[in-house]
């Protein structure tokens, strides 16, 4: 006992030496991944393709512990395995660790409520909004890949919660392509649009919202799905792990990294206040000194 | 916000259509009580005519006070204040209202009165009411069908619509009153659009022996010496008026001016007819129109705003003012012989083609006729057809993708329309031509002449360019629609069929092609120093080509067979305007024409640049890359990291380290970026 409390206390000590963006993880990542009642053998075909390229990339690239629960999975979707998977969610992090629920599937909006239809009876926003009540203070995020995911918005909105909908309204109740665009923008570069080799939900939502609107296009049909988004995205980032982490080393270089970005934004913020000859220059000087602690960061975690 | 008037409209040449059966014989006409107020009014017109103004006025004045009396007035009272009021609204808009008011009590009091639904269409006409002025006209006419001034008002009402029938109905006019001044007077203006000047002199000559004093005759012999070139017969006609009289002289030759493309010309008649009645609107607004032509916006925003102001109903300036706002948010970028300004949104993209392709066809054409026009040429791409419209109004038989009034050329950009449905490429190279040729001859060389030889340009500048025309000429020729070249322009401003005007610039276009490969090289550039002479087309084929119209003819027919039956030429022209075909082959060369039709697609780029980048020629690739941040993709940062490298590998470090900035400034910590940019600071190869 004596052993795990001093444990857990030296991992908080290196916690602190981490600041934020560009430093490895501070915060945990915890996935959850919810596919319901697919209807049809295509559906089903379609639902584990999506769900098996999340949950690919949550673990392998970004090193995020993944539940999966499917209709055909042990155990099943079910209302009562999602809350005990919720529950358990809620035991195994803490504040500020960033939790991510993605349900692929169906969804309704019958009688002005919004449903994820589950085997046995549906799971509704409500229930599912009042089970996150106990992840408070965790960085929340929650996707519905469904139709009539537009209605799942109001009642799970919260204070510092991501929601991200593959439709506007309840009324958009035909079948969505959204979650297949949605596992390509994390299992692949294509979203990262700040290069920083990490994907927030923001660029995930933008790159998956960009493809949808495409896939109508090239496809020459009526777009049946407009995705929304609410919440703080940005603030949701899923980054690879760094196993140098611990190397005080490397520590120090992403302290001088962390700093330097730091810098370049409040230069940036700057930008129409100066003569552009000299915001350029300066801009140039901060990026010089960036690129070469970056340099030195790749060049430690490629050693041995 | 410009408010437009709309609902009426009103003639100058009114004036002159009354005054042409009154003049000095009706003013010694002996007044009665029952007509006393057609009296006045002819009274009110003569002095106007002789430009007497503040006389005029006075008594335009009165016919307010007559209508206000309250005593029933009869049709023939209520048309004379109809076009009394009519002439005040010249100075006060709104009153155009109240002479539409009087005809229309005029048209109720006696529904078979023919003068007054002919005034009404006047009034409509002037006013720019097409609809409304023909339904008046045809009104007058199911009344009288011999009605001369009603026959003459629907051919200027024809003219105005640019439908056919314009100068036949003209000519009905003259059936049924062979001395009608009007109808002479249109005919002449008719046949000189088209170049016919024996035509327009004999009409000219005829409207002046029906009245010589009248407005209207006037225009049209000094419009017949104008073409003549008799500057002194111009000024000795312009002499002989005064006034409002010399300003609509003026002013009509002015707009003559713009239809012989004479844009310079334009501006100082126009100036000449605002020295003898500075509130002619429609002076004000010829001014104007014509400065934008020749590239001075202030100057023409200042004429223009104030011909609004005196005529609210003048649909082209309010337009024309309004384009002038949308330019001044549009971006320039330069090149060695050109401006060029665009929507700030794609001037960036579109500017580096309009470089690579324009310079070319400059240097080319400089070489051909060994000739520059004014530099820079300006050249204004318009991201809405209907703002490129604007530009182009009042000049009949144009093609609509794009015009040249000299060094000045506007056109349609590529996303003012559909992808694929025109040639944006080709386009440019056409309007350039122009501006040499129209530069060489000090704009006299004739419609014609000048579309074929540009669309003749288009053809040896690319393979399948120039050849848009070629399946409505095949079937034109086949059914035996080919104009005679002497009537050719007729094609260009009046045409007969639908198709007619893509088949006149076709068929000009081939018998150049003829008259080249029959008469040498040397044969063209000839003929435009012919033209540049003050020649007509018979001189000039008869001094240069030792030839006739006729010989040409014949020998046309000859050659068109030929064409008619090149069914690998159609095969080309089709091929060269595919763009799902160009993009589908992939090549670098016909990626290279597939951007001159349409220049959005960024994948089509990306796939260019590699090509290029492959084959060594790395400033392509440079220009590739350069259209794809132009583009703006989502993924910005690669863009310009990809751009920073191209120019890298163009050997340009500076423009380089410009990009691979701007790629990290978004995207700090881009590694590949970042290792550029040590690389470009370590001065790394």
């Amino acid at each position: 006992m004596t052993v795990g409390i001093a444990g857990r206390v030296l991992v908080l000590g290196m916690g602190i030496g981490f600041t934020a963006i560009g430093t490895a993880v501070a915060q945990t990542t915890r996935a959850l991944i919810i596919s319901g009642v697919s209807g049809e053998p295509r559906l089903a075909q379609q639902f584990e393709r999506d769900v098996a390229t999340m949950r690919s990339a949550l673990i392998s690239r970004f090193g995020a512990t993944t539940t999966v629960l499917t209709e055909g999975s042990s155990p099943k979707s079910d209302k009562t395995s999602i809350m005990s998977a919720l529950q358990t969610l809620a035991a195994s992090t803490r504040a500020g660790d960033q939790v991510l629920i993605v349900l692929v599937g169906h969804g309704s909006a019958q009688g002005g409520e919004a449903r994820f239809n589950i085997p046995g009876p549906d799971i509704t926003a409500a229930e599912l909004a009042a089970s996150l009540d106990a992840l408070d203070q965790r960085n929340v995020a929650v996707v519905v890949a469904s139709s009539s995911s537009g209605a799942f918005i109001k009642p799970l909105e919260a204070p510092g919660r991501t929601v991200i909908t593959a439709t506007k309204h309840g009324g958009q109740n035909e079948e969505v392509v959204f979650a297949a665009h949605f596992a390509k923008a994390l299992s692949d570069d294509v979203a990262d649009i700040n290069k920083d080799g990490a994907v927030s939900l923001a660029e995930a939502y933008e790159y998956s919202k960009t493809e949808v609107a495409r896939f109508y296009q090239q496809n020459k049909r009526i777009a049946t799905e407009s995705a929304v988004l609410t919440g703080n995205a940005g603030g949701f980032v899923l980054r690879a792990p760094n196993a140098k982490a611990s190397d005080p080393a490397v520590q120090r270089l992403f302290a001088e990294r962390t700093s330097l970005e730091q810098k370049i934004a409040a230069h940036k913020a700057k930008k129409t206040s100066m003569p552009a000859e000299q915001y350029e220059s300066e801009l140039e000087k901060l990026l010089l000194q960036l690129a070469t602690v970056e340099r030195q960061i790749r060049a430690a975690e490629q050693k041995d | 916000m410009r408010a437009l008037m709309i609902g009426i409209a009103l003639t100058l040449s009114a004036a002159a259509c009354v005054a042409q059966d009154s003049g000095a014989a009706a003013v010694q006409r002996a007044l009665t009580p029952a007509d006393s107020l057609q009296a006045r009014l002819q009274q009110a017109l003569v002095a106007y005519e002789a430009g007497r103004t503040d006389e005029a006025f006075k008594l335009f004045d009165t016919f307010i006070d007559s209508y206000n009396s309250g005593r029933k007035l009869t049709a023939d009272e209520l048309v004379a204040i109809g076009v009394a009021v009519k002439h005040l609204g010249q100075r006060d808009p709104q009153l155009f209202k109240d002479a539409l008011r009087a005809l229309d009590q005029a048209t109720a009091a006696d529904p078979r009165h023919e003068g007054a639904r002919v005034e009404l269409g006047r009034l409509f006409l002037e006013k720019y009411n097409g609809a409304d002025a023909r339904t008046a006209f045809a009104d007058a006419l199911r009344i009288n069908p011999k009605n001369a001034d009603a026959l003459t008002g629907m051919a200027e009402l024809l003219d105005f619509d640019n439908r056919p029938g314009a100068v036949d109905t003209a000519r009905k006019a003259l059936d049924a009153n062979p001395q009608h001044v009007g109808a002479h007077a249109f005919l002449t203006r008719a046949f000189l659009t088209t170049d016919m000047l024996d035509s327009a002199r004999v009409h000219a000559e005829a409207a002046s022996r029906g009245n010589p004093n009248s407005t209207e005759a006037l225009i049209a012999a000094a419009s017949v010496a104008q073409v003549r070139g008799d500057e002194n017969e111009v000024k000795s006609i312009l002499g002989r008026a005064r006034g409002p009289a010399a300003a609509a002289i003026a002013t009509a030759l002015a707009e003559l001016s713009v239809q012989q493309r004479q844009y310079s010309r334009s501006v100082e008649l126009a100036r000449v007819a605002l020295t003898h009645d500075s509130t002619s609107w429609q002076a004000w607004s010829v001014l104007g129109i014509n400065q934008l032509r020749l590239g001075d916006a202030q100057a023409a925003r200042r004429s223009l705003e104030k011909s609004f102001a005196g005529d609210p109903y003048n649909v082209w300036v309010k337009n024309s003012l309004d384009l002038l706002d949308k330019i001044d948010t549009f971006e320039t970028r330069t090149s060695p012989h050109f401006q060029i300004i665009a929507n700030p949104k794609e001037v960036d993209l579109l500017a580096p083609y309009v470089t690579a392709l324009g310079e070319e066809a400059f240097t080319k054409l400089a070489q051909r006729y060994g000739y520059q026009p004014p530099t820079p040429v300006r050249l204004e791409l318009f991201d809405r057809h209907a703002d490129f419209s604007v530009r182009t109004v009042g000049l009949a038989g144009l093609g609509a993708l794009g015009v040249s009034f000299g060094s000045v050329l506007a056109m349609d950009a590529p996303s003012a329309r559909k992808p694929g449905e025109f040639n944006w490429g080709s386009t440019l190279w056409h309007e350039l031509a122009h501006a040499f040729h129209l530069g060489m001859t000090e704009h006299r060389v004739p419609r014609w002449f000048t579309e074929g030889l540009a669309v003749l340009e288009e053809r040896r500048a690319r393979p399948g360019w120039g050849e848009e025309g070629l399946p409505f000429f095949v079937k034109a020729a086949r059914e035996k629609k080919l104009l005679p070249l002497a009537e050719l322009n007729n094609g260009f401003v009046r045409p007969t069929y639908p198709a007619q005007v893509q088949v006149s610039y076709y068929q000009a276009s081939v018998i150049l092609e003829m008259i080249e490969q029959k008469y040498g090289a040397a044969a063209i550039p000839g003929m435009l120093r012919g033209y540049a002479a003050g020649k007509n087309t018979d001189a000039v084929l008869r001094d240069v080509l030792k030839t006739t119209s006729q010989d040409i003819d014949r020998d046309f027919r000859k050659f068109t067979e030929a064409r008619v039956g090149d069914l690998a030429r159609a095969k080309a022209a089709e091929d060269a305007n595919d763009y799902n075909a160009l993009v589908a082959k992939g090549t670098a060369e016909s990626l290279e024409l597939a951007m001159y039709i349409s220049p959005y697609d960024i994948a089509a780029h990306a796939r260019l640049a590699a090509l290029y980048a492959n084959a060594g020629n790395k400033a392509g690739a440079v220009r590739e890359r350069q259209a794809i941040v132009a583009l703006r993709p989502v993924d910005m940062a690669e863009a310009r990291y990809q751009l920073a490298l191209a120019h890298f590998e163009n050997g340009d470090r500076a423009n380089a380290r410009r990009e691979v900035v701007r790629a990290l400034e978004n995207a700090p910590n881009f590694a590949k970026a970042q290792e550029l940019l040590l690389k470009l600071s370590e001065g790394g190869q």
